[in-house]
């Protein structure tokens, strides 16, 4: 998956918030992504963490997307 | 899921009140997440068991369903996920991951 379609897909799901993803071995399949969003407001980290694991969830099944790192935080 | 995956899991999580599903084992884990998310619980004086996935194509698909968490490494505590390795670290770095764990062992 390229980085520029898992931003994409990110910025479709957190419209308001802020999207940075690392590439981090240049194999588009090693992914950091940070994420700044009001959507993760007031929730438990495991779930935030699951709706974002989620948006990726056939990729991550088909290795497509062999690891993905997570920061989700609701402000800056 | 399969209901004998569900019951192996379950069993398993009864082993102890700290369980890792991993790629490979605590002294020789497979993945930099996997030795991540052992790292913290070592350095939290856990003491916890843990279940190797590679070594089961079951398991390793029936973890995913369990919990609705798509990827390894898990982290139970008393039988509820915690997270992966990110959200373990960032209870280790914030100090949290030692106070549960220390809770865990007290009953």
């Amino acid at each position: 998956m390229s980085p520029q379609s898992m931003k994409e897909r990110l910025e479709k799901a957190y419209p308001e918030g802020t999207v940075e993803v690392e590439d981090l071995t240049g194999t588009e399949d090693h992914y950091q992504v940070r994420i700044v969003a009001k959507a993760f407001e007031g929730k438990p980290l495991l779930e935030c963490h699951r709706a974002v694991l989620g948006l990726f969830d056939l990729e991550l099944k088909s290795g497509e997307v062999h690891a993905l790192s997570i920061k989700t935080k609701a402000k800056e | 899921m399969n209901e004998i995956v569900k019951k192996r899991i379950d069993e398993m999580l009864e082993q102890s009140p700290v369980f890792v599903f991993m790629k490979g084992t605590p002294e020789f884990p497979m993945c930099g997440f996997s030795a991540r998310a052992v790292g913290a619980l070592k350095a939290s004086n856990a003491r916890f068991s843990s279940f190797n996935v590679l070594d089961d194509d079951e398991i390793r698909e029936g973890v995913r369903h369990y919990a609705n968490f798509p990827t390894i490494p898990q982290i139970y505590i008393k039988k509820q996920l915690v997270g992966g390795s990110d959200i373990v670290m960032e209870l280790y770095e914030s100090g949290e991951l030692q106070k549960m764990v220390k809770d865990s062992a007290g009953n």
